[in-house]
Protein backbone atom coordinates (compact mmCIF):
# COMPACT_ATOMS: atom_id res chain seq x y z
CA UNK A 1 0.00 0.00 0.00
CA UNK A 2 1.29 3.43 -0.74
CA UNK A 3 2.01 5.36 2.41
CA UNK A 4 2.39 9.00 1.47
CA UNK A 5 0.00 11.79 0.69
CA UNK A 6 -3.67 12.57 1.12
CA UNK A 7 -4.89 9.09 0.22
CA UNK A 8 -2.70 7.61 2.97
CA UNK A 9 -3.72 9.19 6.22
CA UNK A 10 -1.95 8.23 9.43
CA UNK A 11 -1.28 5.71 10.69
CA UNK A 12 1.16 4.73 7.97
CA UNK A 13 0.79 1.16 6.83
CA UNK A 14 3.72 -0.71 5.36
CA UNK A 15 3.66 -2.22 1.94
CA UNK A 16 6.01 -3.51 -0.78
CA UNK A 17 7.92 -0.24 -1.06
CA UNK A 18 8.51 1.58 -4.31
CA UNK A 19 8.00 5.18 -5.22
CA UNK A 20 4.99 5.65 -3.00
CA UNK A 21 5.47 2.90 -0.48
CA UNK A 22 7.53 1.83 2.50
CA UNK A 23 8.45 -1.80 3.03
CA UNK A 24 8.86 -3.54 6.41
CA UNK A 25 12.51 -4.17 5.56
CA UNK A 26 13.19 -0.49 4.93
CA UNK A 27 11.30 0.54 8.04
CA UNK A 28 13.18 -2.07 10.09
CA UNK A 29 16.54 -0.72 8.95
CA UNK A 30 15.50 2.82 9.80
CA UNK A 31 14.33 1.74 13.26
CA UNK A 32 17.49 -0.20 13.99
CA UNK A 33 19.86 2.50 12.75
CA UNK A 34 18.04 5.20 14.66
CA UNK A 35 18.51 3.15 17.82
CA UNK A 36 22.22 2.86 17.01
CA UNK A 37 22.67 6.56 16.38
CA UNK A 38 20.62 7.59 19.42
CA UNK A 39 22.98 5.59 21.62
CA UNK A 40 26.12 7.52 20.68
CA UNK A 41 25.26 10.99 19.42
CA UNK A 42 26.44 13.73 21.79
CA UNK A 43 24.00 15.45 24.08
CA UNK A 44 25.48 18.79 23.11
CA UNK A 45 28.30 20.50 21.27
CA UNK A 46 29.63 23.86 22.35
CA UNK A 47 32.22 26.09 20.73
CA UNK A 48 33.52 28.94 22.79
CA UNK A 49 36.38 31.37 22.99
CA UNK A 50 37.94 32.46 26.24
CA UNK A 51 39.83 35.68 26.62
CA UNK A 52 40.51 36.56 30.23
CA UNK A 53 37.22 36.78 32.08
CA UNK A 54 35.24 36.98 28.84
CA UNK A 55 33.66 33.86 27.44
CA UNK A 56 32.11 34.08 24.00
CA UNK A 57 29.81 31.26 22.93
CA UNK A 58 30.46 30.92 19.21
CA UNK A 59 28.12 28.00 18.57
CA UNK A 60 25.89 25.78 20.56
CA UNK A 61 23.65 22.88 19.76
CA UNK A 62 22.08 20.23 21.87
CA UNK A 63 19.58 17.59 20.90
CA UNK A 64 16.73 20.06 21.24
CA UNK A 65 18.00 23.38 19.92
CA UNK A 66 20.66 25.02 17.83
CA UNK A 67 22.14 28.51 18.09
CA UNK A 68 24.46 30.79 19.95
CA UNK A 69 22.78 30.11 23.21
CA UNK A 70 24.48 32.52 25.55
CA UNK A 71 22.66 31.54 28.68
CA UNK A 72 24.72 28.43 29.30
CA UNK A 73 26.01 28.86 32.83
CA UNK A 74 29.76 29.06 33.22
CA UNK A 75 32.38 30.00 35.78
CA UNK A 76 35.82 31.27 34.92
CA UNK A 77 38.32 29.62 37.25
CA UNK A 78 41.46 31.09 35.80
CA UNK A 79 43.59 31.17 32.71
CA UNK A 80 42.35 28.54 30.31
CA UNK A 81 40.07 27.17 32.97
CA UNK A 82 36.28 27.22 32.64
CA UNK A 83 33.56 25.24 34.35
CA UNK A 84 30.34 24.79 32.37
CA UNK A 85 27.10 24.06 34.15
CA UNK A 86 24.38 22.38 32.11
CA UNK A 87 20.72 21.80 32.78
CA UNK A 88 19.74 18.93 35.04
CA UNK A 89 16.75 18.11 32.88
CA UNK A 90 15.46 18.84 29.42
CA UNK A 91 11.92 18.98 28.10
CA UNK A 92 11.38 18.14 24.45
CA UNK A 93 8.83 19.42 21.96
CA UNK A 94 6.24 16.92 23.20
CA UNK A 95 6.57 17.70 26.88
CA UNK A 96 8.70 14.69 27.71
CA UNK A 97 11.04 15.55 30.55
CA UNK A 98 14.25 13.64 31.07
CA UNK A 99 16.85 14.12 33.81
CA UNK A 100 20.29 14.82 32.40
CA UNK A 101 23.50 13.51 33.88
CA UNK A 102 26.61 14.50 31.98
CA UNK A 103 28.99 11.59 31.99
CA UNK A 104 31.55 11.87 29.19
CA UNK A 105 33.18 14.79 27.44
CA UNK A 106 35.81 15.68 24.87
CA UNK A 107 37.45 19.03 24.29
CA UNK A 108 39.82 20.14 21.57
CA UNK A 109 41.57 23.46 21.00
CA UNK A 110 41.38 25.52 17.86
CA UNK A 111 44.14 27.59 16.35
CA UNK A 112 47.57 27.18 14.85
CA UNK A 113 49.58 26.74 18.02
CA UNK A 114 50.15 23.39 19.70
CA UNK A 115 47.60 23.01 22.44
CA UNK A 116 45.76 20.41 24.46
CA UNK A 117 42.69 20.37 26.62
CA UNK A 118 41.59 18.28 29.56
CA UNK A 119 38.13 17.76 30.99
CA UNK A 120 36.63 16.91 34.34
CA UNK A 121 33.02 15.77 34.43
CA UNK A 122 31.04 15.83 37.66
CA UNK A 123 27.25 15.69 37.87
CA UNK A 124 26.20 18.32 35.33
CA UNK A 125 29.37 20.34 35.23
CA UNK A 126 32.23 19.99 32.81
CA UNK A 127 35.48 21.71 33.66
CA UNK A 128 37.72 22.40 30.69
CA UNK A 129 41.35 23.35 31.00
CA UNK A 130 43.37 24.40 27.99
CA UNK A 131 47.15 24.55 27.63
CA UNK A 132 49.54 25.92 25.08
CA UNK A 133 52.51 23.68 24.39
CA UNK A 134 55.98 24.95 23.74
CA UNK A 135 59.28 23.16 24.17
CA UNK A 136 57.56 20.19 25.79
CA UNK A 137 56.02 22.36 28.46
CA UNK A 138 52.29 22.89 28.85
CA UNK A 139 51.20 26.28 30.10
CA UNK A 140 47.64 27.24 30.91
CA UNK A 141 46.32 29.45 28.14
CA UNK A 142 43.01 30.85 26.95
CA UNK A 143 41.91 29.18 23.75
CA UNK A 144 39.01 28.65 21.41
CA UNK A 145 37.56 25.29 22.31
CA UNK A 146 35.21 22.72 20.84
CA UNK A 147 33.48 20.77 23.57
CA UNK A 148 31.29 17.70 23.17
CA UNK A 149 29.35 16.24 26.06
CA UNK A 150 27.54 12.92 26.31
CA UNK A 151 24.87 12.15 28.87
CA UNK A 152 24.35 8.87 30.65
CA UNK A 153 21.52 6.50 29.89
CA UNK A 154 18.63 7.46 32.11
CA UNK A 155 16.36 5.26 34.16
CA UNK A 156 12.80 4.72 33.00
CA UNK A 157 11.43 5.65 36.41
CA UNK A 158 12.85 9.14 36.06
CA UNK A 159 10.96 9.98 32.87
CA UNK A 160 7.94 12.21 33.21
CA UNK A 161 5.66 14.09 30.89
CA UNK A 162 4.79 17.70 31.47
CA UNK A 163 1.26 18.27 32.74
CA UNK A 164 0.96 21.03 30.17
CA UNK A 165 1.81 18.69 27.29
CA UNK A 166 -0.92 18.40 24.71
CA UNK A 167 -1.30 16.48 21.53
CA UNK A 168 0.37 13.28 20.50
CA UNK A 169 2.41 11.41 23.09
CA UNK A 170 5.41 9.89 21.34
CA UNK A 171 6.05 6.28 22.18
CA UNK A 172 8.99 5.75 24.46
CA UNK A 173 11.43 8.29 25.85
CA UNK A 174 13.19 11.01 23.84
CA UNK A 175 16.63 10.41 22.34
CA UNK A 176 18.36 12.18 25.21
CA UNK A 177 17.35 9.31 27.50
CA UNK A 178 19.53 6.88 25.49
CA UNK A 179 16.99 4.08 25.94
CA UNK A 180 16.11 3.50 22.29
CA UNK A 181 13.93 0.63 21.24
CA UNK A 182 12.78 -0.33 17.78
CA UNK A 183 9.23 -0.59 19.12
CA UNK A 184 9.24 3.18 19.79
CA UNK A 185 9.53 3.69 16.03
CA UNK A 186 6.94 1.05 15.25
CA UNK A 187 9.56 -1.62 14.72
CA UNK A 188 9.03 -5.30 15.45
CA UNK A 189 10.88 -8.41 14.36
CA UNK A 190 7.70 -9.83 12.79
CA UNK A 191 6.60 -6.75 10.85
CA UNK A 192 4.86 -7.57 7.56
CA UNK A 193 3.17 -5.52 4.83
CA UNK A 194 -0.44 -4.61 5.49
CA UNK A 195 -2.39 -7.08 3.37
CA UNK A 196 -5.70 -5.22 3.32
CA UNK A 197 -4.27 -2.06 1.76
CA UNK A 198 -1.34 -3.59 -0.08
CA UNK A 199 -2.31 -2.49 -3.59
CA UNK A 200 -4.61 0.44 -3.00
CA UNK A 201 -5.49 2.29 0.13
CA UNK A 202 -9.02 2.22 1.48
CA UNK A 203 -9.22 5.95 0.85
CA UNK A 204 -8.36 5.58 -2.80
CA UNK A 205 -10.71 2.65 -3.27
CA UNK A 206 -13.59 4.68 -1.87
CA UNK A 207 -12.50 7.71 -3.89
CA UNK A 208 -12.65 5.75 -7.13
CA UNK A 209 -16.08 4.40 -6.23
CA UNK A 210 -17.34 7.86 -5.37
CA UNK A 211 -15.95 9.53 -8.47
CA UNK A 212 -17.24 6.73 -10.66
CA UNK A 213 -20.59 6.67 -8.95
CA UNK A 214 -21.12 10.35 -9.47
CA UNK A 215 -20.88 9.78 -13.17
CA UNK A 216 -19.61 11.85 -16.06
CA UNK A 217 -21.63 14.89 -15.09
CA UNK A 218 -19.04 15.57 -12.41
CA UNK A 219 -15.43 16.38 -13.10
CA UNK A 220 -12.91 13.69 -12.34
CA UNK A 221 -10.14 16.19 -11.68
CA UNK A 222 -8.68 16.07 -8.20
CA UNK A 223 -7.85 19.76 -7.94
CA UNK A 224 -11.47 20.87 -8.04
CA UNK A 225 -14.22 21.36 -5.53
CA UNK A 226 -15.76 18.07 -6.56
CA UNK A 227 -12.40 16.37 -6.30
CA UNK A 228 -11.80 17.77 -2.83
CA UNK A 229 -15.28 16.69 -1.78
CA UNK A 230 -14.66 13.18 -3.09
CA UNK A 231 -11.32 12.96 -1.28
CA UNK A 232 -12.82 14.15 2.00
CA UNK A 233 -15.71 11.68 1.83
CA UNK A 234 -13.38 8.88 0.75
CA UNK A 235 -11.15 9.48 3.77
CA UNK A 236 -14.19 9.28 6.03
CA UNK A 237 -15.21 5.94 4.58
CA UNK A 238 -11.61 4.78 4.77
CA UNK A 239 -11.63 5.52 8.49
CA UNK A 240 -14.67 3.25 8.83
CA UNK A 241 -12.94 0.48 6.92
CA UNK A 242 -9.86 0.81 9.07
CA UNK A 243 -11.98 0.87 12.23
CA UNK A 244 -13.47 -2.49 11.33
CA UNK A 245 -10.02 -3.88 10.70
CA UNK A 246 -8.74 -2.35 13.91
CA UNK A 247 -11.53 -4.05 15.84
CA UNK A 248 -10.51 -7.37 14.37
CA UNK A 249 -6.84 -6.81 15.17
CA UNK A 250 -7.49 -5.77 18.76
CA UNK A 251 -9.59 -8.86 19.31
CA UNK A 252 -6.35 -10.84 19.57
CA UNK A 253 -3.54 -9.87 21.93
CA UNK A 254 -0.76 -10.50 19.38
CA UNK A 255 -2.13 -7.81 17.08
CA UNK A 256 -3.66 -5.52 19.70
CA UNK A 257 -2.64 -1.91 20.09
CA UNK A 258 -5.33 0.29 21.63
CA UNK A 259 -6.77 -2.69 23.49
CA UNK A 260 -3.41 -3.98 24.72
CA UNK A 261 -3.96 -2.47 28.14
CA UNK A 262 -7.17 -4.42 28.45
CA UNK A 263 -5.46 -7.64 27.46
CA UNK A 264 -2.76 -7.03 30.06
CA UNK A 265 -5.41 -6.73 32.74
CA UNK A 266 -7.59 -9.63 31.57
CA UNK A 267 -4.67 -12.01 31.11
CA UNK A 268 -2.94 -10.80 34.29
CA UNK A 269 0.35 -10.22 32.51
CA UNK A 270 3.09 -8.34 34.31
CA UNK A 271 3.82 -5.03 32.62
CA UNK A 272 5.79 -2.12 34.00
CA UNK A 273 6.61 1.34 32.67
CA UNK A 274 9.42 1.10 30.16
CA UNK A 275 8.68 -2.50 29.14
CA UNK A 276 9.02 -3.10 25.43
CA UNK A 277 5.59 -3.07 23.80
CA UNK A 278 6.38 -6.01 21.54
CA UNK A 279 7.53 -8.07 24.52
CA UNK A 280 4.26 -7.30 26.30
CA UNK A 281 2.30 -8.41 23.23
CA UNK A 282 4.27 -11.66 23.11
CA UNK A 283 3.59 -12.24 26.79
CA UNK A 284 -0.13 -11.63 26.32
CA UNK A 285 -0.23 -13.88 23.25
CA UNK A 286 1.52 -16.64 25.14
CA UNK A 287 -0.92 -16.36 28.04
CA UNK A 288 -3.86 -16.28 25.64
CA UNK A 289 -2.87 -19.67 24.25
CA UNK A 290 -3.54 -21.20 27.65
CA UNK A 291 -7.24 -20.76 26.98
CA UNK A 292 -6.85 -23.59 24.49
CA UNK A 293 -6.06 -25.93 27.36
CA UNK A 294 -2.88 -27.06 29.14
CA UNK A 295 -1.91 -29.67 26.57
CA UNK A 296 1.73 -30.41 25.94
CA UNK A 297 1.58 -28.76 22.51
CA UNK A 298 -0.06 -25.62 23.89
CA UNK A 299 2.46 -25.44 26.69
CA UNK A 300 5.38 -25.72 24.28
CA UNK A 301 3.92 -23.28 21.78
CA UNK A 302 3.03 -20.72 24.43
CA UNK A 303 6.55 -20.90 25.86
CA UNK A 304 7.96 -20.52 22.35
CA UNK A 305 5.73 -17.48 21.76
CA UNK A 306 6.91 -15.92 24.99
CA UNK A 307 10.65 -16.62 24.69
CA UNK A 308 11.16 -16.38 20.95
CA UNK A 309 14.82 -16.95 20.06
CA UNK A 310 15.75 -17.40 23.73
CA UNK A 311 14.10 -20.83 23.85
CA UNK A 312 16.25 -23.89 23.21
CA UNK A 313 14.07 -26.74 24.41
CA UNK A 314 11.42 -27.70 26.94
CA UNK A 315 12.39 -30.71 29.02
CA UNK A 316 10.04 -33.24 30.61
CA UNK A 317 11.05 -36.40 32.42
CA UNK A 318 8.38 -38.99 31.68
CA UNK A 319 9.88 -42.32 32.56
CA UNK A 320 9.52 -45.47 30.51
CA UNK A 321 5.73 -45.58 30.52
CA UNK A 322 2.83 -44.60 32.71
CA UNK A 323 3.37 -47.52 35.02
CA UNK A 324 7.12 -46.92 35.20
CA UNK A 325 7.71 -43.37 36.31
CA UNK A 326 11.09 -41.62 36.32
CA UNK A 327 13.43 -42.69 39.11
CA UNK A 328 12.84 -39.78 41.46
CA UNK A 329 9.13 -40.33 42.02
CA UNK A 330 8.01 -40.47 45.64
CA UNK A 331 4.48 -40.86 46.80
CA UNK A 332 3.56 -40.97 50.47
CA UNK A 333 2.51 -44.52 51.47
CA UNK A 334 2.60 -45.70 47.83
CA UNK A 335 6.28 -45.26 47.11
CA UNK A 336 7.70 -43.38 50.07
CA UNK A 337 11.04 -41.73 49.62
CA UNK A 338 13.90 -41.20 52.05
CA UNK A 339 12.97 -39.57 55.32
CA UNK A 340 15.40 -36.80 54.49
CA UNK A 341 13.13 -35.77 51.61
CA UNK A 342 10.12 -35.39 53.90
CA UNK A 343 9.73 -31.64 54.43
CA UNK A 344 6.37 -31.61 56.17
CA UNK A 345 6.23 -34.86 58.11
CA UNK A 346 3.49 -36.15 55.85
CA UNK A 347 5.90 -37.95 53.56
CA UNK A 348 7.98 -37.00 50.57
CA UNK A 349 6.22 -35.96 47.38
CA UNK A 350 8.53 -35.70 44.41
CA UNK A 351 7.68 -36.28 40.82
CA UNK A 352 9.94 -35.61 37.91
CA UNK A 353 6.89 -35.84 35.69
CA UNK A 354 5.62 -32.74 37.48
CA UNK A 355 8.86 -30.83 36.93
CA UNK A 356 9.18 -28.72 33.79
CA UNK A 357 12.55 -27.34 32.78
CA UNK A 358 12.96 -24.71 30.10
CA UNK A 359 16.37 -24.65 28.45
CA UNK A 360 17.27 -21.16 27.25
CA UNK A 361 20.12 -19.20 25.79
CA UNK A 362 20.68 -15.45 25.62
CA UNK A 363 20.09 -14.18 22.05
CA UNK A 364 22.86 -11.90 20.73
CA UNK A 365 20.39 -9.05 20.29
CA UNK A 366 19.12 -9.18 23.87
CA UNK A 367 20.71 -7.33 26.77
CA UNK A 368 21.44 -9.40 29.86
CA UNK A 369 19.02 -7.42 32.03
CA UNK A 370 16.22 -7.93 29.50
CA UNK A 371 17.10 -11.62 29.23
CA UNK A 372 16.97 -12.13 33.00
CA UNK A 373 13.74 -10.18 33.26
CA UNK A 374 12.26 -12.34 30.52
CA UNK A 375 13.16 -15.48 32.45
CA UNK A 376 12.70 -14.49 36.07
CA UNK A 377 9.59 -12.35 35.64
CA UNK A 378 7.73 -13.13 32.43
CA UNK A 379 8.55 -16.83 32.16
CA UNK A 380 7.99 -17.37 35.86
CA UNK A 381 4.68 -15.52 35.65
CA UNK A 382 3.66 -17.55 32.62
CA UNK A 383 4.59 -20.96 34.00
CA UNK A 384 3.02 -20.14 37.34
CA UNK A 385 -0.26 -19.46 35.56
CA UNK A 386 0.02 -22.32 33.11
CA UNK A 387 1.02 -25.26 35.28
CA UNK A 388 -1.04 -26.88 38.01
CA UNK A 389 -0.18 -26.07 41.60
CA UNK A 390 1.34 -29.52 42.05
CA UNK A 391 3.94 -28.85 39.39
CA UNK A 392 7.37 -27.29 39.75
CA UNK A 393 9.42 -25.59 37.09
CA UNK A 394 12.76 -24.00 36.44
CA UNK A 395 14.91 -22.69 33.63
CA UNK A 396 18.52 -23.49 32.81
CA UNK A 397 21.08 -22.11 30.41
CA UNK A 398 21.80 -24.00 27.26
CA UNK A 399 22.71 -25.21 24.78
CA UNK A 400 23.26 -28.37 26.73
CA UNK A 401 25.57 -31.22 25.94
CA UNK A 402 25.97 -34.73 27.23
CA UNK A 403 26.71 -35.26 30.87
CA UNK A 404 25.24 -33.91 34.04
CA UNK A 405 22.47 -31.42 33.36
CA UNK A 406 21.55 -29.16 36.28
CA UNK A 407 17.86 -29.35 37.15
CA UNK A 408 17.40 -32.04 34.51
CA UNK A 409 19.61 -34.96 35.39
CA UNK A 410 18.52 -37.17 38.26
CA UNK A 411 21.69 -36.37 40.13
CA UNK A 412 20.27 -32.97 40.96
CA UNK A 413 17.52 -34.49 43.06
CA UNK A 414 19.87 -36.99 44.56
CA UNK A 415 22.16 -34.17 45.50
CA UNK A 416 19.72 -32.70 47.98
CA UNK A 417 20.31 -35.55 50.41
CA UNK A 418 22.18 -33.90 53.26
CA UNK B 1 7.97 -14.71 10.34
CA UNK B 2 10.91 -12.46 11.11
CA UNK B 3 11.46 -9.38 9.01
CA UNK B 4 15.03 -8.87 7.79
CA UNK B 5 15.89 -5.18 7.59
CA UNK B 6 17.17 -3.81 4.34
CA UNK B 7 20.90 -3.18 4.15
CA UNK B 8 23.38 -3.49 7.01
CA UNK B 9 23.53 -2.04 10.54
CA UNK B 10 24.42 1.60 11.03
CA UNK B 11 28.12 1.05 11.84
CA UNK B 12 28.70 -0.36 8.37
CA UNK B 13 28.09 3.20 7.06
CA UNK B 14 26.57 1.70 3.92
CA UNK B 15 23.02 2.92 4.34
CA UNK B 16 21.74 5.77 2.26
CA UNK B 17 18.33 7.34 1.96
CA UNK B 18 17.08 4.56 -0.29
CA UNK B 19 17.87 1.94 2.34
CA UNK B 20 15.30 3.59 4.57
CA UNK B 21 12.70 3.75 1.81
CA UNK B 22 13.73 6.97 0.16
CA UNK B 23 13.55 7.51 -3.58
CA UNK B 24 14.29 10.54 -5.71
CA UNK B 25 10.95 10.01 -7.39
CA UNK B 26 9.02 9.49 -4.18
CA UNK B 27 5.63 10.95 -4.63
CA UNK B 28 2.36 11.29 -2.89
CA UNK B 29 0.00 8.53 -3.91
CA UNK B 30 -2.08 9.52 -6.90
CA UNK B 31 -0.42 12.94 -6.63
CA UNK B 32 -2.69 13.86 -3.76
CA UNK B 33 -0.79 16.04 -1.37
CA UNK B 34 -1.27 16.46 2.34
CA UNK B 35 -4.93 16.99 3.16
CA UNK B 36 -4.61 17.25 6.89
CA UNK B 37 -1.14 17.92 8.30
CA UNK B 38 -2.23 16.34 11.55
CA UNK B 39 -2.82 13.00 9.91
CA UNK B 40 -0.73 12.90 6.77
CA UNK B 41 2.92 12.60 5.95
CA UNK B 42 3.95 14.02 2.63
CA UNK B 43 6.52 12.60 0.27
CA UNK B 44 8.64 15.68 0.89
CA UNK B 45 8.58 15.18 4.64
CA UNK B 46 9.35 11.52 4.28
CA UNK B 47 12.26 12.35 2.01
CA UNK B 48 13.62 14.66 4.68
CA UNK B 49 13.23 11.98 7.33
CA UNK B 50 15.15 9.32 5.43
CA UNK B 51 17.83 11.73 4.24
CA UNK B 52 18.52 12.97 7.75
CA UNK B 53 18.49 9.46 9.13
CA UNK B 54 21.13 8.50 6.61
CA UNK B 55 23.19 11.55 7.50
CA UNK B 56 23.10 10.77 11.20
CA UNK B 57 23.92 7.12 10.61
CA UNK B 58 27.00 8.08 8.63
CA UNK B 59 28.64 10.25 11.24
CA UNK B 60 27.44 9.11 14.64
CA UNK B 61 30.30 7.64 16.64
CA UNK B 62 30.44 3.87 16.86
CA UNK B 63 31.33 4.07 20.54
CA UNK B 64 32.05 6.50 23.34
CA UNK B 65 33.89 4.92 26.26
CA UNK B 66 35.34 6.33 29.45
CA UNK B 67 37.74 4.33 31.56
CA UNK B 68 40.18 4.85 34.43
CA UNK B 69 43.60 3.23 34.43
CA UNK B 70 44.86 1.34 37.47
CA UNK B 71 48.55 1.23 36.70
CA UNK B 72 49.68 1.59 40.31
CA UNK B 73 48.05 -1.77 41.10
CA UNK B 74 48.86 -3.26 37.67
CA UNK B 75 45.18 -4.01 37.12
CA UNK B 76 43.13 -3.64 33.98
CA UNK B 77 41.33 -0.30 33.70
CA UNK B 78 37.88 0.09 35.16
CA UNK B 79 35.04 0.99 32.87
CA UNK B 80 33.26 4.20 33.84
CA UNK B 81 30.79 4.53 30.99
CA UNK B 82 30.02 3.00 27.63
CA UNK B 83 27.77 4.10 24.80
CA UNK B 84 27.83 1.99 21.68
CA UNK B 85 25.78 1.66 18.53
CA UNK B 86 25.27 -1.98 19.40
CA UNK B 87 24.43 -1.42 23.04
CA UNK B 88 24.79 0.75 26.08
CA UNK B 89 26.42 -0.17 29.37
CA UNK B 90 29.03 -2.55 30.69
CA UNK B 91 27.63 -5.63 28.97
CA UNK B 92 28.24 -4.08 25.55
CA UNK B 93 31.64 -2.60 26.35
CA UNK B 94 34.91 -3.79 24.80
CA UNK B 95 37.57 -5.66 26.73
CA UNK B 96 39.91 -3.26 28.50
CA UNK B 97 43.45 -4.54 29.01
CA UNK B 98 46.34 -2.84 30.65
CA UNK B 99 49.47 -3.36 28.53
CA UNK B 100 51.80 -1.25 30.64
CA UNK B 101 51.76 2.07 32.45
CA UNK B 102 49.64 4.49 30.47
CA UNK B 103 49.06 2.01 27.67
CA UNK B 104 45.60 0.45 27.34
CA UNK B 105 44.20 -1.86 24.71
CA UNK B 106 40.49 -1.95 23.89
CA UNK B 107 39.11 -4.81 21.86
CA UNK B 108 35.56 -5.11 20.60
CA UNK B 109 33.90 -8.29 19.34
CA UNK B 110 34.51 -9.05 15.68
CA UNK B 111 30.83 -8.59 14.91
CA UNK B 112 27.74 -7.22 16.58
CA UNK B 113 24.08 -7.65 15.75
CA UNK B 114 21.37 -5.04 15.49
CA UNK B 115 17.97 -5.40 17.22
CA UNK B 116 16.80 -7.57 14.32
CA UNK B 117 19.71 -9.99 14.56
CA UNK B 118 21.53 -8.71 11.47
CA UNK B 119 25.25 -9.10 12.05
CA UNK B 120 27.91 -6.62 10.96
CA UNK B 121 31.65 -6.73 11.43
CA UNK B 122 33.41 -4.00 13.36
CA UNK B 123 35.85 -2.02 11.23
CA UNK B 124 37.38 0.77 13.31
CA UNK B 125 38.79 3.53 11.17
CA UNK B 126 39.38 6.36 13.58
CA UNK B 127 38.73 8.06 16.84
CA UNK B 128 40.36 10.12 19.51
CA UNK B 129 41.07 10.06 23.24
CA UNK B 130 40.44 12.80 25.74
CA UNK B 131 42.26 13.09 29.05
CA UNK B 132 40.44 13.99 32.25
CA UNK B 133 41.92 15.94 35.12
CA UNK B 134 43.83 19.12 35.75
CA UNK B 135 47.17 18.15 34.23
CA UNK B 136 47.88 18.64 30.54
CA UNK B 137 48.30 15.34 28.79
CA UNK B 138 48.65 14.29 25.17
CA UNK B 139 46.87 10.94 24.72
CA UNK B 140 46.94 9.39 21.29
CA UNK B 141 45.12 6.57 19.57
CA UNK B 142 46.76 3.66 17.74
CA UNK B 143 44.70 1.44 15.45
CA UNK B 144 45.87 -2.15 15.86
CA UNK B 145 43.33 -3.98 13.74
CA UNK B 146 39.72 -3.72 12.70
CA UNK B 147 38.44 -4.23 16.24
CA UNK B 148 41.38 -3.33 18.43
CA UNK B 149 42.85 0.01 19.43
CA UNK B 150 45.44 1.15 21.91
CA UNK B 151 45.48 4.40 23.81
CA UNK B 152 48.84 5.87 24.70
CA UNK B 153 48.60 8.26 27.63
CA UNK B 154 51.59 10.50 27.82
CA UNK B 155 52.59 13.82 29.33
CA UNK B 156 54.19 16.76 27.64
CA UNK B 157 57.60 15.12 27.95
CA UNK B 158 56.45 12.15 25.90
CA UNK B 159 56.51 9.90 28.99
CA UNK B 160 53.76 7.45 29.90
CA UNK B 161 51.72 8.37 32.96
CA UNK B 162 49.76 6.26 35.41
CA UNK B 163 46.17 6.01 36.57
CA UNK B 164 44.57 8.50 34.24
CA UNK B 165 40.94 8.75 33.20
CA UNK B 166 40.24 8.82 29.48
CA UNK B 167 37.20 9.31 27.26
CA UNK B 168 37.61 7.72 23.86
CA UNK B 169 35.40 8.06 20.80
CA UNK B 170 35.72 5.49 18.06
CA UNK B 171 34.27 5.52 14.58
CA UNK B 172 33.89 2.83 11.94
CA UNK B 173 33.66 2.59 8.18
CA UNK B 174 34.40 5.17 5.55
CA UNK B 175 37.53 3.51 4.24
Amino acid sequence: MPVLGGFCPMPLRLDAGGTSGWSPEQHARLSADLCAAVATVPLLELRYTKSGATITVNAFKDQLRVGKWTSVSRVVNGTGDVTWQFATRLEDEFGRIEPILCEQAKASCEGSGAAVATVEVAQNTVRVRTFAISGGVATAADKAVNLKVWSAAGSVIDSVTSMAAKGVRPEGPPAIARRPSISNYGGATDKVPAASELVETYAYQHFVELATGRGSLYTQELATQVGAENVAIARCFAALSRAAERLEANALPLTAHEALGGWIARLNVTAEPGDDTNAIRDACAARYRLALGPTRQNEDESIATLLGPALVQVWRQEGTDLATPPPITYWPTINPGPASHDLTGAGAWLSEREHLVVEVEQPPIMELTDFLRLLNVRLFDHLDSMLPSTATFDWCLGPLSAGFLLDISALDFTGIIP
Amino acid sequence: MTVTPAGLPAWSRTADFSTYGGHTDKKNYQAQGVVNPRTDVSAEQFASLVADAAAVSRTADFAVVTFTCRDSTTDDPTLDSYLGMHGVGAAAAPTLTRISDGLVELQWDATYTDPYGVSQAVNITGGGPQAHGSTALAPTLELIDARTVRVHIKNMSDAYVQDKKITLTVTTGGD
